[in-house]
Formats: C-alpha cells, structure tokens, sequence
C-alpha cells in the first residue's frame, strides 16, 4: 500500500520528466521540418566525430595505408555494387520491356545517379530495423531516397546528418512498399513484419494467380518513393483465405539484411 | 537484502567547499558512465545478439541508477538514457525517454522499500526491464506506428529481463561507488 501511495504520489521530478518526454513526442510528430530533426542530426554527427576519432586513435588500423585501401576498397565495392545491380535488372527484363513502352518519358533506376555508401552499424535496438550509412547530406543523400544492394531493394532513408544516413529497412513493421508480383504484375503493397525474415504483401485479390517463387518488383507507382522494377524479393507462400476478397501472401526480401557492407542511395525523386 | 549502500564507500570529508567537489565529482562520474555506456550501446551492440536480441545497456543503467541512487534520479537517468536511444530510433523523439523514466521511477520506487521486500537487484532490475520493454512497445504502437508482434515483444522482454537480472549485480556496485556521499542516502 505504502509503495502504491508512493508511486503514484506526484513528485517534481518524474512530473517534469513525463511532460518533458510528451512536449518531444508531440514536437517531433509535427513533421519533417521539427525541430527535433535539427537535434537528432547534431547528435548524429557528434557521435560519428567521436566514432572516427576512435577509430583513429586506434593503434591498429590508424596507419595512412591501411585506411587509403579501405577507402579504395570501399570504391570498389561500389562500383561492384553498381554492376551487380545492372546486370540483376535483367531478371525482370521481360516484363519491363512492355512496361517501359509506356515509361518512354519517365527516368528508370538505371538512369538515376547513385552514391555508393558503407554500412558503419546495423540496429542496436530490439523494435527498429534501420542501418546506419558512413555518408550523408555532404554526399548529396536526402531523405526518402531509396536504398538497393545488388540483390535488390534495402529500405529508404530516413535521417541524415552532414555525414551520416540512418535508412529504414524494408523489413521494419512501418515500411510499406507498393509492388508489383509475378508476371501477370499483380498490385499489392509489401509491409513489413519486423522479424526481418519475412514481409506480408497486401491488397492481392483472392483470384489472383499468384504463386510461390514469384518475382516481387517495385511499382513505382505515382508518389511512389522507389522507382519501378527494383528488386524486392520472391513470394514464399500464398492462399486464398477463406471469406476473404484478398490473398494472404508472405514474401522473403532478396538481400540478406544481416550481411550488408556496402549498398548503393539512389538519388531518385518521385515525379 | 541488497548490500550496495553507498555508505559503505562513504568517505569522510569536511568543508562546504570539500563537498561542493564531492557532489560535482559525483555528477561527473556518473555522467562519465552514462556516455560510455552510449558508446558501446551503439557501437558495439549493434553486432551482439542474443537468441536475436540486442543487450539494451541504457535501460538497464537506469534501473541500476534508479535502484543505487534513488526515484528521482532513476527518472532523470531514464529520461536521458531514453533520449540517447530515440536519437538513433525512426520513432517519435521522446518515447523511450517517457518509458525509460517510468520503468525507472518505478523501479526506484520499490527499490526504497526493498528491505522489507525478499528481492535482489537483479529481481529489480527484471521487473523494470519488463516494464521498460512493455512501456516502451504500448507507446510506439500507440503513437508511433509501431506494429511489434506478442511473439517478438514476448522474445525481447524474456531475454532482456534475464540478461539485466544478470548484469544489473554487476553494475550496482559500480554506480553505488559513483554515488558516494558524505550523508547516508536511502540506498
């Protein structure tokens, strides 16, 4: 009784800090222009400047010719990336034949100018899944550009600093991403699941032909952040529910989220 | 009982100015040991899992705050700790601020009449970490889109209430050491 009474006795403290913590939540709701994005980015560089002055005062690694090839190897798996990427466009050639028909006007992913960023740290919470890029606004990275790996589709970027990026894996429970599946181009939107295993994809009919091993593309539809044709994954599983006008389709994203070093930010705008 | 008292690293001193450092060193220390402990939860927890969960070290430096040091200082513990996790979170700034202070307050709170009381610190620190988990999962859902699984939410809350029932022991006497003060304080 005495620890009830104390715990829910108003005391100055947790009251302030209670009102503090909502005055944030609410500030930072208001949108992308909070103030709160400003904290956030200044936070993120400061704690990138403490990262790289650790590194660099770390015996083992801080000599010139060590760092010059990393950074040279960090080039070069760009371009590697790039390359990959280019030739994986061809999976979904056959279809994006006839849809590039009626594209003509429209730039395609492999027209967008792309900046080859490193992975410097995966998630460190248990509900987030967002990866931390080495680059940033000073790059020419914004936010809500797409991220791919020469297996396909990452995420979008959510956060940047001057020389930090934190991007939004497509496997987090708040992403949505409008697709297209297998070769009849079936509309639906691939959410996350937050297991980063799996994604569920929304909004396919009941009758829809849709089978295990399908191809999921982005559509790119208009306001779409991504450009059409990227990578997404395969579909795993799919069944008509019962008393359902939709399929329940799970689909496996094509990059192995647990092994990324080097992905590529596509400086895309949505037309 | 909880032997973590920080009378026991008491030293004697005399002098207003004496204890003016005495409690500026105190903040210093304890500051010093919450930005290490920023450091290495996002430097080097990001590549340490658990059964597929991270160690969340800024709850459990809360709880341990709240459990040396008091109710009040639990709270601004958390709300600290909270906010150098929402930085680096896609959810609204503040909501991990908000459930870190709770679970530490509440913890706090229970932790000045643990003598009475057969729990341990670590049987605190589980009992925050469930609430800091839980607090945290109902407030992103609620306002900040967050959609978590009961599977998920019940994987991380059992694994990290075992892992800070483990570590929180280990970090007492750490944070008791750094609370040390002239005067007996509840714990």
């Amino acid at each position: 009784m005495a620890v009830a009474q104390r715990l829910f006795a108003p005391r100055p403290t947790i009251v302030v800090v209670v009102l503090a913590s909502l005055s944030l939540i609410v500030i930072d709701r208001a949108g992308a222009n909070a103030p709160t994005g400003e904290f956030r980015a200044v936070v993120r560089d400061g704690f990138a400047s403490m990262s790289d002055t650790a590194e660099w005062l770390w015996p083992f690694d801080s000599s010139q010719q060590v760092r010059d090839l990393e950074e040279r190897n960090a080039e070069l798996a760009g371009e590697l990336e790039a390359l990959r990427a280019t030739s994986r466009q061809a999976v979904d050639t056959e279809r994006q034949r006839n849809d590039l028909l009626a594209l003509l006007a429209l730039p395609t992913p492999a027209d967008v100018d792309k900046v080859a960023a490193p992975v410097i740290a995966m998630d460190s919470t248990n509900f987030d899944s967002t990866i931390e890029l080495g680059k940033g606004a000073s790059d020419g990275i914004a936010e809500n550009m797409p991220v791919v790996t020469a297996e396909g589709l990452v995420g979008r970027v959510i956060e940047v600093s001057e020389s930090r990026s934190s991007v939004l894996l497509i496997t987090d429970s708040t992403s949505n991403v409008g697709v297209r599946v297998g070769a009849t181009g079936d509309v639906g939107v691939a959410v996350g699941t937050g297991s980063g295993e799996h994604l569920r994809i929304d909004l396919i009919e009941a009758e829809s032909p849709v089978t295990d091993g399908d191809v999921v593309v982005t559509n790119g539809r208009q306001g779409s952040l991504f450009p059409p044709g990227l990578l997404v994954g395969s579909v795993a599983s799919s069944r008509a529910a019962e008393l359902d006008l939709r399929r329940d389709v799970t689909m496996v994203p094509s990059v192995d989220f647990q092994r990324l070093d080097n992905v590529m930010v596509l400086k895309w705008e949505s037309p | 009982m909880i032997h973590l008292s920080s009378e026991r690293w008491i030293t004697p001193s005399s002098g207003s100015s004496r204890r003016l450092d005495w409690h500026g060193s105190r903040r210093l220390r304890v500051t010093a040991i919450s930005i290490a402990a920023v450091v290495v939860q996002h430097g080097v927890m990001p590549d340490i899992t658990i059964f597929g969960v991270h160690p969340d070290l800024l709850l459990l430096l809360s709880l341990v705050v709240a459990i040396t040091g008091g109710a009040d200082r639990g709270a601004t513990a958390g709300f600290a700790s909270g906010l150098a996790t929402d930085v680096f979170l896609s959810t609204p700034l503040g909501l991990s601020a908000l459930a870190y202070a709770l679970a530490a307050y509440g913890t706090g709170v229970l932790a000045a009449d643990a003598d009475d009381l057969p729990w341990t610190v670590g049987g605190l620190a589980a009992l925050g970490t469930a609430a800091g988990v839980s607090l945290y999962v109902m407030a992103a859902s609620l306002l900040g889109g967050l959609d978590v699984s009961a599977t998920r939410w019940l994987q991380v809350t059992v694994i990290l209430v075992a892992l800070n029932a483990l570590l929180a022991p280990m970090l007492a006497p750490l944070l008791a050491r750094a609370w040390r003060t002239r005067r007996p304080t509840p714990w």
